[in-house]
């Protein structure tokens, strides 16, 4: 019984645990060639748990920028959306999204990573390996 | 009067016109065995000759001025985000140190960073829009100029373009700078404004840029 009690504990830990590493944002993206230019759609998301009417407490995703990027093969694109503090003539971005796609000339995948700043802190990154797909 | 001389001479001619035979068969039958010439086909070859030249010289002048475009690349890097449309046409390192782009951007309440008579810093850049005016088909042309900070090298801190919406929000994006020619420079230009025309020539950008430093 005591051990019984002990692993169902250890369960519910380990799952809060996963819960808790689980990132609320996430970056996908779509990547197209044609010729010697890749056309690069992406998305950047944040799963919520809201209250929903008559179905309660639900997990709900929002986009929170998309957008789409159209570089030579073997180029790099940076792309910053947000706002910048207006005290200054400064026109740097710092709270939003930043999105860093690079293309290796020769192969068939890019490079993305996504950040999202806040008053010039990272609050969350990601990178990830786009394919890319031969346009029809 | 029988004995009119008048008389007996018409007398004599109507015999002597009696006697003779009609030729008309004989011309007819030569007629028919003379063999047909054809119709001379010089006129309408020279006709039809000179209306295919026409058409030539025609489809050459028109596909020499549908080509002219063509010889312009590509843009370097396009963008759309939330409705803004951004494209850079060139970003060219003068003077090994300066940076100079072409680019255009659509968008509703969208500016170029900073305005015209303003500069700004971003990064390690000082920025000056050099010049920007709006083309027939909605884009806005700019030409930015980038003064990096001392011991920046562009190629491996390339510099950024910016946009303001009315609710300021910024897009920026990196520009990818690399040396290039006055004539890839008038090329871009002339990309950039899409009908192949300069709202700004090099030398206009040499002028300006030697104004800024001194």
């Amino acid at each position: 019984m005591l051990r019984c009690t002990l692993s169902l504990c250890l369960l519910l830990f380990s799952l809060t645990a996963r819960a808790a590493d689980t990132s609320p944002y996430a970056a996908t993206a779509q990547a197209t060639r044609t010729g010697d230019k890749i056309t690069i759609s992406i998305k950047i998301t944040q799963d919520k748990m809201e209250d929903v009417p008559k179905i309660g407490k639900t997990k709900v995703t929002t986009v929170l920028t998309s957008s789409k990027i159209v570089l030579l093969v073997g180029q790099r694109a940076q792309l910053m959306i947000g706002s910048s503090p207006s005290t200054t003539r400064r026109t740097d971005i710092t709270s939003g999204y930043q999105i860093d796609v690079i293309s290796v000339k020769g192969k068939d995948s890019l490079l993305m990573i996504s950040t999202l700043l806040d008053n010039g802190s990272i609050l969350w990154a990601d990178s990830s390996t786009i394919p890319i797909t031969l346009a029809k | 009067m029988p004995n009119d001389p008048l008389e007996n001479l018409f007398q004599q001619t109507r015999q002597e016109l009696q006697s003779l035979g009609s030729v008309l068969p004989e011309v007819q039958q030569r007629i028919q065995t003379l063999p047909i010439k054809p119709r001379s086909q010089l006129l309408p070859r020279s006709i039809a000759a000179v209306l295919v030249l026409a058409t030539f010289l025609a489809l050459l002048i028109t596909r020499i001025h549908t080509l002219a475009p063509t010889i312009i690349p590509n843009p370097d890097l396009h963008l759309e985000v939330n409705g803004t449309e951004l494209t850079e046409h060139i970003a060219a390192i003068l003077d090994h140190r300066v940076v100079v782009v072409i680019w255009t951007y659509r968008g509703h309440g969208i500016s170029a960073v900073p305005d015209t008579s303003a500069e700004c810093r971003a990064g390690k850049y000082q920025l000056r829009t050099l010049h920007q005016h709006k083309l027939p088909d909605g884009r806005t042309f700019v030409c930015s100029l980038f003064l990096p900070d001392p011991a920046v090298s562009p190629a491996l801190e390339p510099p950024s373009l910016y946009t303001t919406s009315t609710n300021n929000t910024l897009i920026a994006c990196t520009t990818s700078p690399r040396l290039a020619t006055p004539a890839q420079l008038t090329a871009a230009i002339q990309s950039a404004s899409g009908d192949g025309s300069l709202p700004i020539t090099v030398q206009d950008i040499v002028n300006q840029l030697s104004k800024q430093i001194h």
